[in-house]
């Protein structure tokens, strides 16, 4: 009886112990810092409030954060006036928020960020949905930095859309995107025009991967060596 | 061969091929129970594992507060390692090039060299995305100022001013760092002595129609 007793008040002190515990773990602020805290660059108190009220609303319309906490902190960094600060952070939320819809609600930080990149240098928001189309689940990242690399050199946003859509279409990987833009960037250091040096690039590159494409089909279809 | 031999022979080939009798039915339950009964007495080693595990979960192992102190730990746990800074576990190759401003190596370029160039063919192969191509990549950054001290700003470090600070190369007027970026478009910045900003003059520029400040824009490749 005597030992039931105290196996019954170990058990309820442990479980007392245990609730204790959790309590305390639960009321122990959490680890992320506050949103405050992110805009403790921001000396400027009326400022800060803006910001702080533009970051919600974004967070509020699924946003990812880290892109505009980027842009304060560039802001701050560039020593630009406050509200020069909010309207850019402002106008980068908005973005963001046209990129993640035309991604089909991508959960990459980067891609989303990639996109409104591009969106901020003119290319369309159809053009996001164009290529998502051809990689739905591949990364975008580099495609849409490859465009907006394009567009910032000169060739139309149309024309570079269009082309990097149909060199995905034929194949071609992340990295030959990227040696791709290199080259129109060396041409044009050159001087070439923008239009026609990334033309040339273009079809040398669906020449090559075309070359690719039916030697790998040949290699399918040879026959396989006969015995000796 | 005589004829005694043809007809032992005749006969051997004659019961092999004739089939077999019916079984008895009794003899074939017989069989079967015998089976039965030794399945039950002597289980296969995955039945045991299953009946061990079975019994393992109708098993009481924790008490309440024994449960509880384990919710806890695990709670106290995750809680600390959310204070941990992650760092990026993929191997970061170092660069190859000494000027790697545009990180794209010369051999690259061969990846979409005109047809007939030679350099071409060993590089004709269906080429696939690296399924860790979003992995980051060590990028050289090289730059010439007669300063102080020069840091790297961008995008990649969060534009945070001391984070990335370069190293003077032999007293003189070139500063370097090595920076792991994740492939895609970056825009980045030196800051001489803390107060100007510069842009790299080997790469595009980056037209910052934000905040009106010189920059430059890398394309990091994937490995």
């Amino acid at each position: 009886m005597i030992a039931t007793r105290h196996m019954i008040a170990t058990r309820v002190r442990a479980t007392a112990l245990t609730l204790l515990s959790v309590g305390v773990v639960g009321v122990l602020p959490a680890q992320a810092p506050r949103l405050s805290d992110k805009l403790a660059e921001v000396t400027d108190g009326r400022t800060r409030a803006q910001l702080l009220a533009a970051v919600r609303d974004a967070e509020a319309n699924g946003v990812p954060l880290e892109p505009l906490y980027g842009k304060i902190r560039e802001g701050v960094a560039k020593q630009s006036p406050p509200e020069r600060i909010t309207d850019a952070v402002r106008a980068l939320a908005t973005r963001l928020a046209i990129s993640r819809q035309a991604l089909a609600g991508s959960s990459s930080v980067d891609e989303i960020a990639a996109g409104a990149e591009a969106l901020q240098l003119g290319v369309p928001t159809s053009a996001l949905r164009q290529l998502r189309q051809v990689w739905p689940t591949q990364q975008l990242t580099v495609p849409l930095g490859v465009v907006t690399e394009l567009v910032a050199y000169g060739v139309s946003a149309s024309r570079a859309t269009a082309r990097v859509r149909e060199l995905m279409e034929s194949g071609a990987t992340n990295a030959q995107l990227v040696v791709l833009s290199t080259q129109v960037q060396t041409d044009i250091m050159s001087g070439t025009a923008a239009g026609l040096a990334f033309e040339r690039r273009a079809r040398s590159a669906f020449g090559v991967l075309s070359a690719q494409q039916a030697r790998a089909a040949g290699a399918l279809l040879a026959p396989p060596p006969r015995p000796r | 061969m005589t004829g005694d031999e043809r007809d032992e022979l005749i006969e051997r080939v004659r019961h092999t091929l004739s089939p077999l009798p019916p079984a008895d039915p009794r003899a074939v339950a017989r069989v079967l129970s015998a089976i039965a009964s030794d399945a039950t007495t002597r289980p296969t080693p995955s039945v045991t594992w299953m009946t061990r595990l079975r019994k393992a979960m109708s098993r009481p192992v924790l008490s309440l507060s024994g449960a509880g102190a384990l919710t806890a730990l695990a709670l106290v746990i995750g809680y600390a390692a959310r204070t941990v800074p992650l760092t990026p576990l993929t191997t970061v190759t170092p660069a190859a090039a000494p000027d790697l401003t545009t990180a794209v190596s010369d051999d690259s370029m061969e990846l979409f060299a005109p047809m007939g160039t030679g350099g071409l063919q060993p590089r004709l192969q269906v080429m696939t995305n690296n399924p860790d191509a979003n992995a980051p990549v060590a990028v050289d950054f090289v730059f010439e100022a007669q300063a102080q001290h020069v840091s790297l700003v961008g995008d990649f470090n969060g534009w945070t001013m001391d984070s990335t600070p370069m190293q003077r190369i032999d007293s003189g007027p070139l500063w370097s760092v090595t920076v792991p970026i994740s492939p895609g478009r970056h825009v980045y910045a030196f800051v001489i002595d803390g107060t100007r900003w510069a842009a790299d003059p080997h790469a595009p520029p980056a037209p910052d129609a934000d905040f009106g400040k010189p920059g430059s824009v890398i394309l990091v490749r994937p490995r």
